[in-house]
């Protein structure tokens, strides 16, 4: 496909029918909010359910695809309407609602650490003193926690997130015009930081940006573009048939080497030469084989789940939408519930039924949020609140 | 919109099931808490090597002591809550290898030092490994590196260059991931590191104990206690606990070496 006729279809989500939303991004959103939170949870029988054992990405890379697609679809169409300053201001607005929700959480992980400080009594564990230097210095802790530099433990998709936000508006404004220059060189940079190990400065020195936004920024913009030119993926299709089939050769070989990780009988299968060739894989700089694993996912999942499919609309994926549709709250919820978790389980009971407990109770939980947020929304819409009129990326 | 009703009612019916589960579990969960035994078992896979410790081999073969540097943090050095150092799994290592291959046939020489990443321990490898000629370098690390949120790029450079080293001066290499348990994990992700243990395992080469595991399985058993009542309690489990660590690194060696 040349670049003149996908320039032709015109930049704009023609996909979405105005006032209406395409409910596999809310479903899958949703899905990779509870894959997250299980993932969270360490040593968690019930995380054998998610994505990352059955292949080289995970939630991570549905979540920032899906975020860069719904970042393009609010701000794109904005950015076309009233103009590159105001296009700019929304997306900037929305990294500031995110900073401020990490913020939060942050200064929830900062009581969490004093609290656990008090309860460090069993001495068999005497490196988890290493936590506790955050206590030494909270001043300068906090300083580089707003300035994004020290980011705690699974705490890091949400500073990613505001920086490829803090990128998006002029990367949004070359995509309307010329997205093959800007995915080559959106492309480019994610290989040389790859290869060179470039990554933004880190707090305290030695650490790294667990995602590195360099890296990552790639699969954002690939989002964005999927929904900027929705024909794109259709006319790729007709084109190049073959892609259907070795997409599915890639998640099959993704499945056999996970399998190596996994059952201990398989580990020796796995040929030394192949070993050396494709480890370690990266998830800090988004390892290309994660990246071709995800993209080969997402083809046969747009492939094969129609916008329109029944059963997006359907009881058993309601949940699953409800969740991705209130997407910042019930990931932040997450986060706390994981912590809560993995307290329950090392302190009071870590059988397998306890993982199941505290797995569906977080799952509960974090619908629980949805409902209520969702609730609420339906409730003040009737009143007209302004802000809640215009489509809203969340 | 109809649609939207539609969404909420079946979620509100499923948090209503979903509750009460949650609240007949108590009941279901009576029988969940395993028995606990007084041997610690050992399942395939956690604490055998794929490949051939040669240089302890050829040590053996010769009927010359198998000398091993220790490498670790707190847990290898013995004083991670341990009332003396031959409690801590390197001395064990040494009885449960004593066992199986005589006496005076093993040397542990212990550079374990508490708080440090992969990255701090290496620098006293090289020297280590030219003073003592060692067949086998035991190397326990991540711990810190998860604690500490380093680079994981830059930890795996660690892991690599240890594995150099070792490599370079006629030693194999085992390495063991951290510990189950700590609450500290609660904030800090150690999956990654305990990956990339492995996988660079796999790709040198390299035997891995994989103690996270192992201990988790103990701990689901009831064997490992991670709240005792009080310090004697503590001390009990801790001196079982590493007991088993030993038995279970001995075993691992002496089948990969002979």
């Amino acid at each position: 496909m040349t670049h003149a006729a996908i320039t032709a279809a015109g930049p704009l989500p023609v996909g979405i029918r105005a006032g209406g939303r395409d409910l596999r991004l809310d479903f899958f959103r949703g899905l990779a909010l509870l894959y997250i939170f299980l993932d969270h949870v360490p040593s968690n029988v019930v995380a054998w359910l998610t994505l990352r054992n059955y292949g080289f990405s995970d939630a991570t890379e549905i979540f920032v695809f899906i975020s860069g697609y719904s970042a393009a679809l609010a701000y794109g169409r904005r950015m076309q309407a009233h103009g590159f300053v105001f296009g700019t201001a929304s997306v900037l607005h929305r990294a500031w609602e995110i900073y401020i929700a990490h913020i939060f959480l942050f200064v929830l992980y900062s009581a969490q650490i004093a609290w656990i400080g008090t309860r460090f009594h069993n001495p068999m564990f005497a490196e988890e003193a290493n936590l506790l230097r955050f206590l030494d210095d909270p001043l300068a802790n906090f300083v580089e926690a707003l300035l994004l530099r020290f980011r705690p433990a699974n705490m890091d998709v949400l500073p990613l997130y505001i920086v490829l936000l803090l990128g998006f508006a002029p990367a949004l404004w070359c995509l309307l015009r010329r997205p093959w220059l800007t995915l080559t060189l959106s492309a480019a940079l994610y290989l040389a930081a790859g290869l060179n190990n470039w990554n933004l400065p880190a707090y305290p020195p030695g650490s790294a940006w667990y995602f590195n936004p360099l890296c990552w920024q790639f699969l954002f913009l690939l989002g964005a573009a999927c929904a900027l030119y929705p024909a794109l993926p259709h006319a790729i299709e007709r084109q190049a048939r073959w892609l259907q089939p070795l997409a599915l050769a890639m998640l099959i070989f993704a499945l056999a080497v996970t399998a190596t990780w996994h059952l201990p009988e398989y580990a020796e299968l796995m040929p030394e030469w192949l070993a050396q060739l494709i480890y370690p894989i990266s998830k800090t700089n988004l390892d290309p084989l994660r990246l071709l694993h995800f993209l080969a996912l997402a083809w046969l999942a747009g492939h094969y789940v129609d916008a329109d499919a029944r059963f997006l609309r359907g009881r058993w994926a309601a949940p699953l939408v409800l969740c991705g549709r209130h997407s910042l709250h019930v990931f932040c919820l997450g986060i706390l519930l994981a912590f809560a978790a993995h307290f329950y389980l090392v302190e009071f009971h870590g059988g397998t039924l306890a993982q199941l407990g505290v797995s569906v109770a977080g799952a509960g939980l974090m619908l629980l949020l949805a409902l209520l947020m969702e609730w609420y929304r339906q409730a003040r819409q009737p009143r007209r609140i302004p802000e809640t009129s215009h489509a809203r990326e969340d | 919109m109809p649609a939207r009703t539609d969404t909420v009612r079946p979620c509100f019916r499923l948090l209503v099931v979903l509750g009460l589960t949650l609240i007949a579990a108590p009941v279901l969960a009576a029988d969940d808490a395993a028995p606990a035994t007084e041997r610690c078992e050992i399942p395939d896979g956690l604490a055998s090597s794929r490949y051939a410790f040669e240089h302890v081999r050829a040590a053996r073969q010769a009927k010359r002591p198998v000398v091993i540097i220790a490498l670790g943090t707190a847990s290898t050095a013995g004083t991670a809550g341990l009332s003396s150092r031959t409690i801590a799994y390197p001395a064990r290592l040494i009885e449960w290898l004593e066992r199986r291959w005589g006496p005076g046939s093993v040397q542990v020489v212990n550079l374990a030092h508490s708080g440090e990443t992969a990255a701090q321990q290496l620098e006293r490898l090289p020297q280590a490994l030219a003073q003592y000629h060692a067949d086998l370098l035991l190397w326990q690390t991540g711990t810190v590196d998860a604690l500490q949120g380093v680079d994981l790029d830059r930890f795996g450079d660690a892991l690599e260059d240890g594995i150099d080293a070792a490599e370079a001066t006629a030693t194999d290499v085992l390495l063991v991931d951290p510990q189950y348990g700590s609450q500290a994990f609660a904030l800090a992700d150690v999956d990654p590191y305990l990956a990339y243990l492995r996988q660079i395992a796999l790709a040198r080469g390299a035997g891995l104990f994989r103690r996270y595991e192992l201990m988790h399985l103990w701990f689901e058993a009831g064997l490992l206690q991670l709240r005792p009542e009080d310090e004697e309690a503590q001390q009990r489990n801790a001196a079982f606990i590493h007991d088993c660590l030993g038995r279970a690194l001995a075993g691992m060696i002496d089948e990969a070496s002979q």
